[in-house]
């Protein structure tokens, strides 16, 4: 765990060291800032469910490009082989990847916390489902990072990696289209569609079972990526 | 303190290595010697844990390569051929990083870095960032990451690539340094390095060993025949002649220096020293001895000879 926590904090530094680190956070403020002022100016909507379903759409765009680089790049820059041949295993080094970028996804989420606050000033709204609605964004942004991170271990180009991790990501968004109605199928696409979870926790609700999908699906992701790692190793 | 058995490594049907079996002693310096190619850097790769081989084991201290992968890692350092480090960080918080990754303790971490710079003389950049620093500050970087948690088997990749005469000799010392405490494998192609820095070569060509030994065994076991060289002031034909009646001669060859001086070269067994015997004939004959001395055949023979298919010294044939 030391180990994998050595190299999270190593790859937030780097974002906050490199341009890609700071263009996503400046797009990320300027997109869910507009979306924010523009709910209040046109509709004077208290609350931030709304908000928080805009802002799943930014992260669709924006994710990708935080995930994009970090396997991708260590084995473009060969940086990979000084890592690996550390004594650090698979395992710590996806969990470390994962939770550098999911460590910058919450100074992310963090610096947004001045929408909320905002609201609490002009109006009295109900907190409740804030905290919900932040722990919900947490875990939702923590799924994109996963498969993103699994994606980037794929390639060894920063730029396949985006379209695909962008790709794959619209993908799990539709499926919660495609799944609105009561068939049995529509049922299902809607449980595996990842954004369909978060309705609960921006409702105030903290359904167990949707912390459980959003665990399992990192949890299944991260697995896939230690796989990916190592079957790359054997190539 | 390295035992590697029997390992082969195909990259799909083509095989980089073929059944390489060696051992390193504690603290002891291989070379790693081979043209391009030969498979080098696939078997350090293997060593190192960085790929698996096809077939075969590797062991450091003991712990398998891939069974015991962890520990094994936990006693090496590495520098990989192309010095991959992360550019956009500070010297200091990149070696901070390594040993931590590799293990050393929170609070042992910076005096292990700076023991790490200082042994590498790159304390005076400690703050550059690297993609600031030349071609050989990045390579003392790189060796500097590979000592950092001061591990007991160091494997380095063509060390001296790209560096300076300077620092060159600089790395050589370093390296020296390391005899006794560390054990190191270095790669490299060039032929003195190894005869200054090692104490036993590797050498190894298309994928399999060809030899390995002490530098100066291997190049005794080539060598069938002495040669000595002298310089004579003296009539040219009857200095031939003279030299040819040694015992043991098998071949002089003379060429003219300036007038009426020559400089002879005499090949003769390997049991024979030509030189006193040679010296005494020309001060009899009352010629004017110059210079006197033996020739030997260089690791760069050696290596020439065991690394290419046809013999050096047979015309070179097309049969592959
Ligand atoms: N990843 C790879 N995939 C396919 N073939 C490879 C790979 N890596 C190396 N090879 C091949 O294996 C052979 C040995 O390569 P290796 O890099 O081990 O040689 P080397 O002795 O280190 O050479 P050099 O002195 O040029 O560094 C070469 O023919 C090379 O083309
Ligand atoms: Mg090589």
């Amino acid at each position: 765990m030391r180990t994998a926590y050595a190299i999270a904090e190593r790859e937030i530094r780097s974002y906050f060291a490199s341009p890609i680190g700071w263009i996503v956070l400046g797009a990320f403020m300027a997109l869910v800032g507009w979306f924010f002022w523009a709910a209040i100016a046109y509709a004077g909507i208290g609350e931030m469910r709304m908000w928080f379903s805009n802002t799943t759409i930014v992260l669709i765009i924006l994710l990708p490009a935080l995930t994009m680089r970090l396997l991708a790049e260590e084995r473009q820059r060969g940086t990979i082989e000084i890592l690996m041949t550390s004594p650090v295993t698979d395992t710590q080094a996806v969990l470390g990847k994962f939770l550098g970028a999911w460590g910058f996804y919450c100074v992310m989420l963090l610096m947004t916390l001045q929408f909320p606050i905002t609201l609490t000033r002009l109006a009295t709204p109900d907190r409740g489902p804030f905290y919900s609605g932040y722990l919900g964004m947490a875990l939702f942004g923590g799924t994109f990072i996963a498969v993103g991170l699994l994606i980037s271990a794929m390639t060894r180009n920063q730029v396949v990696a985006y379209v695909g991790t962008l790709f794959v990501l619209l993908f799990l968004w539709l499926l919660s289209w495609a799944g609105s109605g009561d068939a049995w199928w529509q049922t299902l696409l809607t449980y595996i569609s990842v954004p369909s979870h978060l309705d609960s926790f921006a409702k105030g609700m903290i359904d167990t079972r949707d912390v459980f999908f959003y665990l399992s699906f990192i949890g299944g992701m991260l697995f896939l990526t230690v796989r990916a790692l190592a079957a790359w190793k054997w190539r | 303190m390295v035992e590697v058995n029997g390992l082969t490594k195909y990259y799909g049907a083509y095989a980089a290595i073929e059944d390489v079996t060696f051992r390193v002693e504690p603290g002891e310096i291989l070379g790693f010697l081979g043209p391009n190619a030969a498979g080098k850097t696939t078997t350090m790769r293997i060593i190192t844990g960085f790929m698996p081989p096809t077939a075969g084991t590797a062991t450091v201290d003991g712990f398998d390569i891939t069974g015991d992968s962890v520990a094994a890692r936990r006693r090496l350092g590495y520098l990989p051929e192309q010095v991959p480090l992360y550019e956009d960080m500070s010297v200091r918080e990149y070696l901070a990083f390594c040993a931590r990754v590799r293990g050393v303790g929170r609070s042992s971490v910076p005096a292990s870095v700076d023991r790490a710079m200082a042994s590498t003389r790159i304390t005076e950049y400690a703050d550059s960032l690297i993609f600031k620093l030349s071609k050989g500050y990045r390579q003392r970087v790189g060796i500097a990451q590979a000592l950092v948690h001061e591990p007991a088997v160091l494997i380095l990749d063509e060390p001296t690539v790209g560096l300076d005469p300077r620092q060159i000799i600089e790395v050589r010392e370093l390296i020296k340094g390391l005899r006794g405490d560390h054990t190191v494998i270095l790669s490299t192609h060039i032929l003195p390095e190894v005869q200054m820095v090692c104490d036993r070569v590797v050498i190894i060509s298309d994928g399999t060993i060809v030899a390995i030994d002490t530098p100066e065994a291997l190049t005794a076991r080539i060598q069938q025949t002495q040669q000595v060289r002298i310089e004579v002031r003296g009539p040219e034909m009857p200095l031939l002649e003279a030299l040819k009646g040694l015992p043991g001669v098998q071949e002089v060859s003379a060429e003219r220096v300036e007038d009426g001086v020559f400089r002879c070269l005499i090949v003769s067994d390997r049991s024979q020293d030509l030189r006193e015997g040679a010296a005494a004939l020309v001060i009899q004959r009352g010629w004017g001895l110059r210079e006197l001395g033996t020739m030997a055949l260089s690791l760069e023979d050696v290596y020439m000879r065991l690394t290419s298919e046809a013999p050096v010294d047979e015309p070179h044939g097309e049969d592959r």
